[in-house]
């Protein structure tokens, strides 16, 4: 396979039917860390939180990083979004090294490429539930003004909450948020999608609910990269490793 | 579906109207805060009204005031002379560089008001009706001229002294001779110092009149405008110099004196021009310094907005947002803020200049026409309303916007583990400080930028308090001194040919009076080296061991017994306008028009009612060839001890009745209280504004002081979560952070108190000379200070109300919400 470049890479890319991807796949990972290490800086000592990870997802894979409370799972989510910056090592998107973008292209690229789900939903608390996935559109600006509302509308109604589409955050269940969480995540129509402890805060139900949102997000060819310590998430996984103090075993 | 109800209209318009979830937000979150919102528009509405109040007052006054003075085509100068025929105006007129001459009789009298009191009152002679052009006033009921034992008041002097027309008035000139007139017409004069300020009033009679009254019928004062576009006032002085000397001099009317109208204006000017033009000045500082705290105001709610979505912030940024986006949506928050001030300035401007131009015009006695709104300060308004808040806000927005995604997202809300400064040090040595309050007052100290607007807004406001009582205790301080020179409990004026020794002996005959002295009083010039004339000066002639003057010698010595030693003592009024007179100098000065040399042999501090010159009783009464004769009585109850009020004012009663009755003078006696009553009422008034001002200036400081604890309680979430779970209890968390806002306010105290030696010194010498035209003693008001303490406890408490209801409100449901 020769070296191509992401805007070389991307312009092909779009062209491609879902076949033509899934054959590119089996031979190129969406994304990759390649060494990452991370060591926090404190006032009383210096805590290495992750130590030399390497990791790479294909496209059409959900693969669950599982590991007990501060084995370093957040940290990594951290890194291979790009929230914060590894002490060592890279990351690869489709080939190219996002630590050596300009930081305002390597925003546009989190925007595009990922949708990113959090432990604590964090929604904006003022906007309506349409308006919380919307504005993610309406960063990016690639999809047409005119779509943006129904695209939100149709998000919701895929989460099923299209009912709660005018309430505000504060008005519906955790659960609920967080679907909210995932919807807005999907809006610009990642090839990834990345969440840390999604169900760490719900109850088993909505947990299985939530789950299963990723399923069919997977099933569609799309990636999934999850964190949690939570074992009975594993099932949905379509790869599954594990984290020891900020190392991956086996 | 949602209710649409609860909701406020602003929802809802951005909802319909599809706009850019970013933009929602913003105008929500600005919603959601409706006390921040009003508060900071508020603040932008105030200092840019203020400036549309006083652009537009100006405007106005400029427009009317200055019109219709214009339209009464001012004289430039006036030339007062030995009564004189109306030709001696053509005479003067046929100068080349003399534009128009007019000859006017004035002459001093007294209306008696219809309660019964007696009042001055100029009367005015104009030669010619039917070509009046100079000085002229307006009908405004009845017709002029006036007829034969007719009068035409000053619509403010009718309107004071009580009269309309058809009323009859009682008029008395000199030596007491009374005449009734009726009021025939009332005219608007805006030449004239009004009645309200100088306590004077105007009318106007007909020759035959004056005749009537016994007077000869010839005018004494000639009245020029000089040819030209703007005449400077040597130039105009030049030309009253060339009329005396070619016209006035050669026919054989001496000139008494030559004076450019007005309180120190410029020829053509209105007679307050210069005083307008200071207190105008002083407005604009004002208002420049009320849109300085706006804008500091701006930055502390920008800041503390910042602060408390840092991780919405964080959050933005995660799924895609630009930082120029996310600046962009904070300048737009702004903008609102602009917009909204900019909208409620405009008639806050509008309200302000009508009733500033109102004031002003009962004040000076002018018409409103209209208040207008004018392009041109609508667009400094526009200017200042929304560049201002931009400016400002702009470095809090980079700043907060700086802070990394991870850091946003993850790290706010837990105190920053900087390296400690000093003060903390110095703060966690003191052992009585409990630890929830070092670690409160460690993180308002360290936010130091943050700390530095709200000390700011606070010092200023502080330094203008301060400024403000310090520059009425110099006005007090300066009428102390000048009281020096009135030290009497009583005066009154003596008609000519009354005997000194006879008005002394009357006076002491009073019971209650233990002390009287009597004064001669006569007018003079300086004659300059040049030859060139001063305007008038007032000649004292006092016993040298007057106790009813206790004059504060600048340089040199007072008066020494020696009669006829031609020795003078001259006020620093006449030293500081005159070149070269010098305690040691000689000095000539013309009386009743012959030349004279003294010796200057002291200079006393300033009096401010003009240029003086005291010598030795005997020797003026040589030089006047009125011996023995004396012009002023002044008395004291007591020798050596001055008065209070109520003794003044009996005192007062006693001698105009005793020397009423002993057919001695029929003037009305002055206390020394109401000698300045005119002078303190003018004062009050600036005070009065001065302290407005602060008071405004300390409201949006306290804003300041509110809104740096609210963001201080937010960066502190998790503490006071901690504090709670640890059993804090909400009076603990209430004293906490109102012992936060007294130790800021403290601070801001005495740093406004080290201000305040600048700017109180400054404010007062700006003040004053506006005023006065003068320059003063400066003195600092330690009362100020100490008032000031009070007022910024008060504040400190009244900061802290919000701020504590809030930190007492949360949850720590919320608390652990907010991770
Ligand atoms: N900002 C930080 N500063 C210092 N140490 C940190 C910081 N964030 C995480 N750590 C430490 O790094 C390790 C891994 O943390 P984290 O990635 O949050 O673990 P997990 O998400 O698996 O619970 C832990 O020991 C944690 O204490
Ligand atoms: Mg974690």
């Amino acid at each position: 396979m020769t070296q191509l470049s992401v805007q070389e890479y991307q312009k092909q890319y779009s062209d491609r039917t879902l076949a033509d991807i899934e054959e590119y796949s089996s031979v190129s990972p969406l994304i990759e860390a390649r060494d990452l290490w991370k060591v926090y800086q404190t006032p009383s000592a210096d805590v290495p939180a992750l130590k030399g990870i390497t990791l790479s997802i294909q496209p059409g894979e959900f693969v669950i990083v599982v590991g007990k409370s501060g084995a370093g799972k957040s940290t990594l989510v951290n890194l291979i979004t790009a929230i914060d910056i590894p002490t060592r090592g890279s990351v690869l998107f489709r080939s190219q090294s996002i630590f050596d973008l300009p930081e305002d292209q390597r925003t546009r690229w989190r925007g595009k490429n990922l949708g990113i789900v959090f432990q604590f939903f964090q929604l904006f608390p003022t906007l309506t539930i349409w308006e919380n996935v919307k504005i993610s559109m309406d960063l990016l600006g690639e999809i047409p003004m005119s779509e943006r509302k129904e695209r939100a509308l149709d998000l919701l109604r895929q989460v099923g909450l299209e009912q709660h589409a005018r309430k505000v955050p504060a008005k519906i269940s955790g659960g609920q948020q967080q679907r909210v969480a995932i919807a807005r995540a999907l809006a610009n129509d990642p090839p990834l999608l990345i969440a840390d402890e999604p169900t760490g805060n719900l109850d088993s139900r909505t947990s299985e609910e939530i789950m299963d949102l990723f399923a069919s997000f997977v099933a569609r060819g799309k990636s999934v990269l999850m964190v949690t310590h939570d074992r009975g998430a594993l099932k949905w996984a379509s790869r599954v490793v594990e984290i020891l103090d900020g190392k991956l075993l086996g | 579906m949602g209710k649409p109800g609860g909701r406020n209209l602003g929802w809802e318009v951005a909802r319909m109207m599809n706009l850019d979830a970013r933009w929602i937000k913003i105008w929500r979150d600005l919603w959601s805060n409706k006390t921040r919102f009003l508060l900071v528009t508020l603040s932008i509405a105030v200092g840019v009204g203020t400036i549309g109040m006083i652009y537009n007052a100006s405007h106005i006054i400029q427009r009317d005031l200055y019109a219709q003075f214009k339209r009464g085509n001012p004289a430039h100068v006036f030339l007062y002379a030995a009564p004189f025929p109306k030709e001696i105006a053509k005479a003067a007129q046929g100068l080349r560089e003399v534009k128009q001459a007019q000859a006017r009789r004035v002459v001093r009298a007294e209306i008696r008001s219809i309660k019964g009191e007696d009042e001055n009152l100029t009367l005015h002679v104009v030669a010619d009706p039917s070509a009046f052009e100079v000085n002229r006033f307006f009908m405004e009921q009845g017709e002029f001229p006036p007829r034969v034992r007719e009068i035409i008041l000053e619509r403010q002097s009718a309107d004071l002294l009580g009269y309309q027309v058809g009323d009859s008035v009682l008029v008395k000139l000199a030596d007491d001779r009374q005449y009734i007139l009726t009021v025939s017409g009332i005219a608007h004069d805006v030449n004239e110092i009004p009645f309200a300020i100088l306590g004077e009033a105007s009318g106007y009679v007909n020759m035959d009149t004056l005749r009537w009254m016994g007077e000869i019928p010839l005018y004494n004062r000639l009245e020029v405008i000089v040819e030209g576009e703007k005449v400077g006032k040597d130039v105009a002085l030049e030309v009253a110099e060339k009329i005396k000397k070619r016209v006035l001099e050669p026919a054989g009317y001496p000139v008494f004196s030559i004076r450019i109208p007005g309180v120190g204006s410029d020829p053509g000017d209105h007679w307050a021009h210069n005083q307008i033009r200071g207190f105008i000045l002083i407005l604009q500082i004002m208002s420049v310094m009320a849109t300085l705290l706006s804008g500091g105001l701006i930055i502390n709610t920008i800041s503390a907005i910042l602060i408390q979505q840092t991780k919405q912030i964080g959050i933005l940024r995660a799924i895609g947002a630009s930082r120029k986006q996310i600046v962009s949506m904070y300048l737009l928050n702004v903008l609102i803020f602009s917009i909204v001030g900019f909208l409620l300035a405009i008639p806050f401007g509008l309200i302000g200049s009508w009733w500033l131009a109102n004031f002003a015009a009962r004040f000076l006695n002018f018409d409103v026409s209209r208040v207008t709104l004018t392009w041109d300060v609508l667009l400094i308004q526009f200017g200042v309303a929304i560049g201002m808040p931009l400016g400002v806000a702009i470095f809090p927005i980079l700043n907060g916007t700086r802070i990394s995604v991870y850091d946003a997202i993850y790290q706010f809300g837990l105190s920053s583990r900087k390296r400690v400064s000093r003060l903390e040090k110095w703060l966690s040595r003191i052992r009585s400080i409990n630890p929830p309050l070092l670690l409160s007052l460690r993180n308002t100290f360290r936010q130091k930028t943050r700390l530095a607007f709200t000390l700011g807004t606070l010092t200023l406001a502080g330094a203008m308090f301060i400024a403000s009582f310090s520059t009425y205790s110099s006005l007090t301080a300066q009428i102390r001194d000048v009281e020096r020179y009135v030290a009497f409990d009583a005066r009154i004026s003596l008609p000519r040919g009354i005997s000194k020794v006879a008005a002394e002996r009357e006076a002491l005959r009073i019971e209650g009076i233990g002390y009287a002295e009597a004064w001669a009083l006569s007018e003079g010039v300086l004659v300059r080296a040049d030859h060139s004339e001063s305007q008038g000066i007032e000649i004292v002639g006092l016993p040298p061991n007057s106790k009813t003057i206790q004059p504060k010698l600048i340089a040199g010595h007072w008066l020494t017994p020696l009669p006829n030693s031609r020795q003078v003592v001259v006020n620093a009024d006449l030293a500081t306008e005159e070149a070269g007179i010098d305690v040691g100098k000689e000095i000539q000065i013309k009386i009743g028009g012959k030349t004279h040399t003294f010796t200057v042999v002291g200079i006393v501090s300033k009096h401010i009612f003009g240029p003086r010159v005291y010598m030795d009783y005997i020797s003026l009464t040589r030089l006047t060839g009125r011996h023995n004769e004396a012009d002023e009585i002044r008395v004291l109850a007591e020798e050596g001890k001055l008065g209070s009020l109520a003794t003044q004012d009996l005192v007062a009663e006693k001698l105009q009745e005793r020397f009423r009755n002993a057919g001695l003078s029929k003037q009305n006696s002055v206390t020394r209280a109401s000698f300045f009553s005119e002078f303190t009422e003018v004062f009050n008034i600036i005070l009065f504004v001065l302290l407005l001002m602060a008071g405004l200036l300390a409201l949006v400081g306290s804003l300041g002081l509110s809104g740096t604890l609210g963001i201080n309680i937010m960066e502190r979430m998790r503490e006071i979560g901690v504090l709670r779970a640890v059993g804090a209890a909400n009076h603990a968390l209430v004293k906490i952070v109102l012992a936060e806002s007294l130790v800021v306010s403290f601070v801001s105290w005495v740093m406004g108190a080290i201000t305040s030696a600048i700017s109180s010194p400054i404010l007062a010498a700006v003040v004053i000379y506006a005023v006065l035209e003068t320059q003063m003693n400066f003195r600092y008001s330690l009362i100020g200070l100490a008032l000031w303490f009070g007022v910024i406890l008060l504040i400190g408490v009244f900061s802290s109300l919000l701020p504590a209801r809030r930190a007492a409100q949360l949850q720590v449901r919320e608390v652990l919400d907010y991770e």
